[in-house]
């Protein structure tokens, strides 16, 4: 349901998908980090001796690297679209000047945490950056 | 040297480890799926959540690209926790082919042959023939246990193989994808991961971190030489089977011609140098050849040099036991020249300049030769000196035999002499019984 009007008035809208949404952002982001905490790595004499081995370990090394790289930037994404979400929460609130503003920073924070969704190549910058939330003031 | 190979393979690995990095990564697809499911579920909802439209739409689609980032990481985690549980099967295939390998030889000692009696008595024959067979069995058994190892070395070289190359899909970074090399010149470069190989036939591989008996060699940078088919038909003869299945390392183990250089020497490296086998085609006269590893020219001096000396200075010095005790009648430039050239160019400069210094040290005299492998080895490094001394020491031993021989041969003819002249005396003192 949209609400009626933007920028002034009243909103009618339900905040319980907003809430559960961030909610969810919040858990999932949690989940991902301790999930790459339980990642293992594999020392690289544990491939044996061998010159294959020895590239199998280096790879795996990478590999690694890239996805905990990966999803720690999901996590960093999540926690983007959370801070949008409870950004936008917040102003639907604050119908009297905050809903526009609180419509821009959600907009902006959802850019920022799609920013994060491009795994960024082994040795290469992040373009990714976690923006300021305002959750713990929703 | 299967067996050995297929050990060294097999050597610090750790199955539960791998199994257990395995199992963590698929542990860690279950959550990630169950994230995405959740994104995938509200994202077609989430924009009517939002009073502006443009907004709603970022939203959906920030969900969806975060849905399917997670997808592919998944899809990541399962192919990497299935290679990198094929790696942990191929290895303990691997370790149940060697302790299935066929003893090394029957039960009991080596089969002795028969008492030799009569050539034409057939209990004899076949005596002969039973035993010829015991021991083509007592032969063949390591041969078959070798080659059985082999295969299972090779089969895991594969494996293992296939799994680098999932891994390398995953992380997909060409610029990374193989190991780095550093450090070039003189020696002393580190390679990253360091797996060394052995320039002896087996190819035998060892841990980064472990001592060899033989000479260990690491990466060295790629060069070119002019003149490297000589070393070329020294080297080649030391390839193996066990050639680095990494394909990503082999530039740095090739000649300009594409062909692989089979060996390298670490200066540090306080090992024999695996020369040996350069000794005789240093000797054949107009083939300039180098001592295996010598024609990288990149370890520069330390070991390799050494070995070459020694190597090039044994046909010096063989030269030398040719000309008797050391008289240096013999002339043998081509083999005084592979001499010197092999010490001087492996203790100076890089293989492209052997053929040059060569030139210079042709002499008339096999003696001068050796001195001449010597002074070049000074030149070079300690273990140039080494080389040295072992040419000397050839040259003196060659002298000594060639003395010895002589003595012997005097020594042979004066009791040939004395022999003869009291053989009638010899009789009457063996059977004076007879006699009276």
């Amino acid at each position: 349901m949209l609400p009626e009007g933007t920028g002034g008035g009243t909103t009618a809208v339900p905040d319980d998908l907003i809430t559960q949404l961030t909610k969810l952002l919040g858990e999932d982001a949690g989940n991902i980090s301790k999930t790459l905490g339980d990642l293992k790595k594999v020392p690289g004499s544990h491939f044996g001796g061998s010159a294959t081995g020895a590239s199998l370990a280096h790879h795996t090394d990478l590999a690694h690297e890239f996805v905990v790289n990966a999803l720690r930037d999901v996590v960093t994404g999540l926690n983007n679209y959370e801070a949008g979400f409870a950004a936008y929460r917040k102003g639907m609130h604050d119908v009297q000047s905050g809903f526009v503003d609180a419509t821009q920073k959600a907009s902006v924070d959802l850019e920022a945490g799609a920013n994060c969704m491009t795994p960024p190549q082994v040795g290469a910058p992040t373009t990714c950056t976690a923006v300021p939330s305002d959750k713990d003031g929703a | 040297m299967g067996e050995a190979r297929l050990r060294q393979y097999l050597n610090g690995v750790s199955v539960a480890d791998i199994n257990a990095a395995s199992a963590s990564w698929q542990r860690a697809t279950t959550t990630l799926s169950t994230v995405a499911q959740a994104l995938e579920k509200h994202a077609p909802n989430v924009k009517d959540q939002f009073a502006d439209a443009e907004t709603g739409n970022r939203a959906t689609e920030a969900f969806q690209k975060a849905a399917k980032n997670l997808r592919d990481r998944i899809s990541d985690l399962n192919k990497g926790s299935g290679a990198l549980g094929d790696a942990a099967t191929a290895i303990t295939t691997a370790q149940s082919d060697l302790d299935g390998l066929p003893v090394a030889a029957p039960p009991g000692p080596k089969p002795e042959p028969p008492i030799h009696t009569n050539d034409w008595d057939p209990p004899m024959n076949m005596a002969m023939v039973k035993w010829q067979s015991r021991k083509a069995a007592y032969d063949h058994n390591p041969a078959v246990r070798d080659a059985q190892a082999d295969a299972a070395a090779d089969d895991l070289d594969r494996k293992l193989s296939d799994a680098a190359d999932v891994m390398k899909g995953i992380h997909g970074d060409v610029a990374t994808s193989q190991p780095t090399t550093s450090g070039s010149g003189g020696g002393g470069g580190t390679t990253t991961p360091a797996f060394n190989y052995t320039g002896t036939s087996s190819g035998t591989y060892t841990a980064p971190h472990q001592s060899t008996a033989s000479s260990a060699h690491t990466q060295a940078p790629t060069y070119t030489t002019s003149d490297h088919t000589a070393t070329h038909q020294t080297t080649t003869q030391h390839h193996s089977t066990s050639q680095p299945h990494d394909t990503t390392t082999s530039p740095d183990y090739t000649y300009d011609d594409g062909t692989l250089a089979d060996s390298y020497t670490a200066p540090s490296s306080t090992a024999t140098p695996a020369t040996t086998t350069s000794a005789t085609p240093a000797a054949t006269p107009g083939t300039p050849t180098f001592g295996g590893l010598g024609g990288l020219g990149r370890a520069g001096g330390a070991a390799v040099a050494g070995g070459l000396g020694a190597a090039g200075l044994a046909a010096a010095a063989k030269a030398g036991m040719l000309g008797g005790a050391g008289s240096g009648a013999v002339t043998q430039p081509s083999m005084a020249t592979a001499a010197t050239t092999t010490s001087r160019a492996m203790a100076t400069r890089p293989l492209g300049s052997t053929m040059r210094t060569g030139g210079q040290a042709v002499t008339g005299r096999s003696a001068t030769s050796a001195r001449t492998g010597t002074t070049a080895g000074r030149t070079g490094s300690t273990a140039g000196r080494t080389g040295s001394t072992t040419g000397r020491t050839g040259a003196r031993s060659g002298g000594t035999h060639g003395s010895r021989g002589k003595d012997d041969k005097k020594r042979k003819r004066e009791w040939g002499s004395y022999d003869d002249g009291s053989d009638w005396l010899d009789d009457e003192d063996a059977a004076p019984g007879v006699l009276s």
